[in-house]
C-alpha cells in the first residue's frame, strides 16, 4: 500500500533532477556560445565556486521551507557573521576556529530560538524569522556601532579565495558539506523528519516524533548555513562590511530551493537547492556577460520560479486554463448566476 | 426553541468578537494615552500630523494585504508595486504640464490592477503557492522599476503633492483621510457584498466554497486585484511624501504591511478578520516607531524593540485567536 506513494516520489525526485541537470547543460551550452573560453574546467569550478555561498544557505532554507515554514532571517545572519567574524578574528590564524565555533553557537541559538517559538506558539514562521530578522540587524548594528571593521584571518582568506591541485578551495568545502547534509538528510532519522514534518504534520506527531526539538533543530540548521555561507563570503571579501548582500541571499535562497524542486509539503530534496543555486548564479553570470543590468536578473528570476515552479506543480489543470480562454465552456456559474 | 437558542448562539460569539477588537483598541488607547502624559513632544501638533503621513501608506497597502491574508493567501509583490508607483509618478509628472497629473493617476492604478490580475492569474490557474507566485513577480516588478529609473531621482510636482500632502485646520493631512475613506470602503466590500462574503468564503474552505458554487478563481484574481491597488494608491502617497521616486522605496513595507495585518489578530489559517483590525495593527507598529524616536532610543535599539513587538503581538493576538 505504501510502495506506490514511494515509487511515485522517488521518480518525481529523479524526475526533477535529469531535468535540472539538463537545464545546467543547456545553459552552459548557452554561455559557451556567447563565450568559448567559458567551457573550460577552470571557468565552470569558478562559476562552482561563486554558487557556493548560495548553495550552502539554499540548503539551510529548503530543510525550512520543506517543513512548511521560510527563512527570512537568513540575509541579516549573513551580515552579521562578516561583521563578527572581521572584528573578532582581526587578522590572526590562532583566532580562526573559536571565532568559527562561537559564530555557529551565536546561529544555532538565533535558529533554535525561531524553531522553538514556531513550534510552541501559533506565530506564523514568516513573521518570527522577520522579526529574528530585525533584532539580529540591531544586534550587528549595535555591536559595529555602525561602523565595521577588522579583516578576517589568513586561513579564511585561502579558504575564501585559494586554490589546491587547480581546485577552488571553496568548491571543496562545498563538496563536503554537500555530503555530510545529504546523509543526514537522507539516512538519518532527524534529518527525515523534515520531510515528515512537512508532508503530513499530524500524521508526524501521531508517529511519535517530537515536532518540537525537531523544529528547532530544523531552523537552528538554517542559521548555522547562513553563519557557513557567511563565513566564506568573509573570506573572500577579506573585511567586515554592511554590502556583503546578505538581502539578496535571502529571496535567492528561497528561489534556489523553490527551483532545486523543494515545496513546501515535505516533497523534494535538501540537496536539490545546490543545482537551483548553480542555475540560478550561471544565469546571473551569463546575464552580466551579455551586458544586461541589474533589470535583466531581477526579471529573469521572477520568471524562473514561475516557470519551474509551475512545471513542478505538475498539476497546471489543463481543463481549466481552456476554459478560461474559452468563453462557451466558461467557469461553472454560482447560485446568483454569477 | 431551536432558533432562539440559535440567536443566542450568535450574540455570544459577536459578543466575544467585539470583545476581542475591543481589547485591542483599548491597548491602543493605552499606548496613546500613556505616551501623551509621559512625553510632552507626543502631544505636539507638529508630531500628530507627521504619525497621520507616516501612517498613510503603510494602514493603505495594509489593507490589500488584508484581502490577501484572508483568502489564506500572501501577497509580497506589494512593496514593489509600491516602488513602481513612485518610479512611474516621478517619471512622469511634468512640472510644466498640469494635464500629466490626470495622466498619473489612470497609468499607476492601472499598471496595478494588470499586476494584481497576473498575481491572480498565476496564482488561481497554475495552483502556484501565493508565498512564491509573488516573490517571483515582485522580482520582476522591482527590475522594471529599475529600468524606468536606476536610483532615486525625479520630481514630483507641487500640483500632484499638494493633493495628499495639504493638512486640514493645519494638523490632518489628506492622506489621512484618503486612508480612512478607503478603510470604510474596505470594510463595506468585506462586509456588505456578495464579492466579500465570497472572500471570506474561501478563506474559510476553499473546497467547500467551490461546491458550494462561488467561482474561486475569479474571486482570487479580484481580491489580488484589490491588494495591487491599494499598494499602488500606497505607492502614490509615498511619491508624494518623497517628493520624489525610488525603486527601492517600497521594499520594507511588504513585510510591514503583514505584520500590520497580524498584529491585529488577522491570521493566516483564513476566513476570519478584516480591516478595522488591520486598523489597530497599523495604529499599533505607527505609534510604536514614532515613540521610539521620541523618546530618543538609538535606531539600533529600535530594530530589536520592533522585531519583539511584532513577535509578542503576534503571539497574543493568535492566542486569543486559539
Amino acid at each position: 500500500m505504501h510502495l506506490p506513494l514511494i515509487n511515485k516520489t522517488l521518480s518525481r525526485n529523479a524526475k526533477v533532477f535529469t531535468s535540472l541537470i539538463l537545464v545546467v547543460v543547456v545553459l552552459f551550452a548557452i554561455s559557451g556560445i556567447f563565450n568559448p573560453r567559458s567551457l573550460s574546467p577552470s571557468h565552470i569550478l569558478g562559476v562552482v565556486r561563486q554558487s557556493a555561498p548560495l548553495g550552502i544557505s539554499a540548503m539551510g532554507q529548503s530543510a525550512v521551507i520543506l517543513t512548511g515554514g521560510i527563512d527570512l532571517s537568513v540575509g541579516e545572519v549573513i551580515t552579521m557573521t562578516n561583521i563578527i567574524s572581521a572584528d573578532m578574528m582581526k587578522g590572526r590564524n590562532s583566532r580562526t576556529i573559536p571565532v568559527i565555533l562561537l559564530l555557529l553557537v551565536i546561529g544555532a541559538l538565533i535558529g533554535g530560538m525561531n524553531g522553538f517559538m514556531i513550534a510552541t506558539t501559533n506565530i506564523p514562521p514568516m513573521v518570527m524569522t522577520f522579526a529574528m530578522s530585525s533584532m539580529v540587524k540591531g544586534g550587528y548594528l549595535l555591536y559595529s556601532g555602525g561602523a565595521p571593521r577588522g579583516r578576517v584571518s589568513p586561513f579564511l582568506r585561502y579558504i575564501g579565495t585559494q586554490r589546491f591541485l587547480g581546485i577552488p578551495v571553496t568548491v571543496i568545502v562545498y563538496t563536503m558539506l554537500i555530503i555530510a547534509v545529504l546523509y543526514y538528510f537522507q539516512k538519518t532519522k532527524w534529518g527525515r523528519s523534515a520531510y515528515f514534518i512537512g508532508n503530513n504534520p499530524v500524521a508526524a506527531e501521531y508517529a511519535g516524533i517530537p515536532k518540537t526539538y525537531r523544529l528547532i533543530m530544523i531552523y537552528a540548521f538554517s542559521a548555522m548555513m547562513a553563519v557557513i555561507t557567511g563565513l566564506i563570503l568573509s573570506g573572500y571579501i577579506g573585511i567586515g562590511t554592511f554590502d556583503v548582500g546578505g538581502d539578496s541571499y535571502m529571496l535567492n535562497s528561497i528561489a534556489s530551493s523553490v527551483v532545486g524542486g523543494n515545496t513546501f509539503n515535505g516533497i523534494g530534496n535538501v540537496g536539490g537547492a545546490t543545482i537551483g543555486a548553480l542555475i540560478i548564479t550561471v544565469i546571473e553570470s551569463i546575464m552580466t556577460s551579455l551586458g544586461v543590468a541589474e533589470t535583466g536578473k531581477l526579471v529573469m528570476r521572477g520568471v524562473i520560479i514561475i516557470t519551474m515552479v509551475t512545471l513542478y506543480m505538475g498539476s497546471i489543470d489543463l481543463d481549466k486554463v481552456k476554459k478560461f480562454f474559452s468563453k462557451e465552456g466558461g467557469p461553472v456559474k454560482d447560485a446568483q448566476g454569477n | 426553541m431551536l432558533q432562539n437558542k440559535n440567536e443566542n448562539n450568535k450574540l455570544s460569539s459577536l459578543l466575544t468578537k467585539h470583545k476581542d477588537l475591543t481589547s485591542l483598541y483599548m491597548i491602543v488607547l493605552i499606548i496613546i494615552i500613556g505616551a501623551s502624559i509621559f512625553i510632552p513632544s507626543f502631544r505636539s501638533q507638529q508630531n500628530i500630523t507627521n504619525l497621520f503621513s507616516q501612517m498613510a501608506p503603510m494602514g493603505l497597502v495594509a489593507l490589500g494585504q488584508t484581502f490577501a491574508i484572508i483568502t489564506t493567501g500572501i501577497d509580497l509583490s506589494v512593496g514593489s508595486v509600491m516602488s513602481l508607483a513612485t518610479v512611474i509618478t516621478a517619471t512622469q509628472l511634468d512640472p510644466a504640464n498640469p494635464i500629466s497629473v490626470l495622466i498619473v493617476y489612470p497609468l499607476v492604478l492601472g499598471v496595478s490592477l494588470l499586476i494584481g490580475s497576473f498575481n491572480g492569474f498565476i496564482i488561481s490557474k497554475f495552483n502556484l503557492e501565493p508565498l512564491i507566485a509573488t516573490l517571483a513577480s515582485g522580482s520582476i516588478i522591482n527590475g522594471i522599476s529599475l529600468l524606468i529609473l536606476s536610483h532615486p531621482g525625479g520630481f514630483c510636482p507641487r500640483m500632484f503633492t499638494n493633493s495628499w500632502l495639504t493638512e486640514i485646520g493645519g494638523i490632518v493631512p489628506l492622506s489621512i483621510i484618503y486612508f480612512f475613506i478607503l478603510i470604510l470602503v474596505t470594510y463595506f466590500v468585506l462586509n456588505h457584498t456578495r464579492f466579500g462574503r465570497r472572500v471570506y468564503a474561501i478563506g474559510g474552505d476553499e473546497e467547500k466554497a467551490e461546491i458550494a458554487g462561488i467561482n474561486v478563481d475569479k474571486v482570487k484574481i479580484k481580491v489580488y486585484m484589490a491588494s495591487s491597488l491599494l499598494a499602488g494608491i500606497a505607492g502614490l502617497a509615498l511619491a508624494a511624501r518623497m517628493r520624489s521616486g525610488d525603486p527601492i522605496s517600497g521594499s520594507t513595507f511588504t513585510l510591514y504591511s503583514v505584520a500590520a495585518v497580524l498584529v491585529g489578530g488577522t491570521t493566516f489559517s483564513g476566513g476570519k478578520g478584516g480591516v478595522i483590525r488591520t486598523f489597530a495593527g497599523v495604529l499599533i507598529l505607527s505609534l510604536v516607531s514614532i515613540i521610539l524616536n521620541l523618546i530618543g532610543v538609538s535606531p539600533f535599539y529600535q530594530n530589536v524593540m520592533t522585531g519583539l513587538i511584532i513577535i509578542l503581538a503576534v503571539i497574543n493576538s493568535s492566542l486569543r485567536k486559539g
